[in-house]
């Protein structure tokens, strides 16, 4: 037995990790995880598996976030950052082979 | 659940897109804060509450204005897609990086894609541009074509990973400076 369980980070965490990337202008959300969002909040489910933008599937082993990038870095290096940072933030609190899936919705370019 | 906006050809986004967009990053950082705050504090009243269903209606605005996903050749880490509008503000911004010319129009053609309510990897590009001449120097179109052209091509192959792109230009204007 461990004694020392790992937290599962709630969903407003990880969105502040991802929002402090460079390179990410903010979280957009899509139809997709509204939807989700506000159903969970209506089933008082809690906020650990899905927030405006955020999306984590445990059952189905997806992670999906939507965001705004800046033009700092190029596209395909932000994607992989945030893809780093979700990895690690949630690191053994999901399944193994959790997909990380980035829709970038929009290019904020200053 | 998502909306297919793939019935409509991809559509050529107005000039408002960029202010309408900052708008709605404010206003959903702003519904995440208050939402948090009240959910610390044990607040329930955010269930289906007037800004509930005003957020699911800017997200169906939001969803409207993206345009469909196109995915992107995957990272190391994971898939990642773009939605039409962010695609096509990359290559519109690539072309009006250039000297003298300025992007009217973009469209692009898809791979097919087994996934409803995702496009494939784009394949085509035909960009309509304009293009500024002064009377004292006439511009070599063929070769400012190129200059778009490559800069398209550039720009995809740097941002996204999209090596093979074909990019048609077609000078719809030359404008005098």
């Amino acid at each position: 037995m461990r004694s020392d369980a790992i937290r599962k980070p709630t969903t407003a965490e990880v969105i502040a990790l991802v929002v402090a990337i460079p390179g990410v202008n903010g979280i957009e959300p899509g139809i997709g995880t509204t939807l989700r969002a506000l159903d969970a909040r209506i089933r008082r489910a809690g906020s650990d598996s899905s927030h405006f933008g955020l999306h984590i599937d445990r059952a189905e082993r997806k992670v999906t976030v939507e965001v705004c990038l800046d033009p700092s870095r190029s596209v395909r290096q932000s994607v992989r950052e945030i893809q780093s940072v979700l990895r690690n933030a949630l690191g053994s609190t999901v399944p193994d082979g959790t997909e990380l899936e980035v829709r970038v919705q929009s290019l904020d370019r200053g | 659940m998502a909306v297919s906006t793939m019935d409509a050809p991809s559509g050529p986004g107005g000039p408002d897109d960029r202010e309408i967009t900052r708008r709605y990053l404010d206003q959903i950082r702003s519904l995440h804060r208050d939402w948090d705050e009240l959910e610390q504090r044990g607040d329930d009243s955010v269930q289906l509450s007037r800004r509930a269903r005003s957020a699911l209606s800017e997200s169906v605005r939001a969803d409207a204005r993206h345009g469909a996903r196109v995915q992107m050749p995957p990272t190391d880490l994971g898939p990642y897609s773009l939605s039409e509008l962010a695609l096509r503000t990359l290559i519109r911004d690539a072309i009006d990086g250039t000297e003298g010319i300025a992007s009217l129009r973009t469209s692009v053609e898809y791979a097919p894609s087994p996934d409803w309510g995702t496009r494939g990897a784009p394949e085509r590009v035909a960009c309509r541009v304009a293009v500024a001449a002064s009377p004292r120097s006439l511009p070599v179109l063929p070769v400012l074509a190129d200059v778009a052209r490559e800069a398209v091509r550039d720009a995809c192959a740097r941002e996204l990973d999209l090596p093979d792109l074909v990019v048609d230009i077609h000078i719809e204007d030359l404008h005098e400076i």
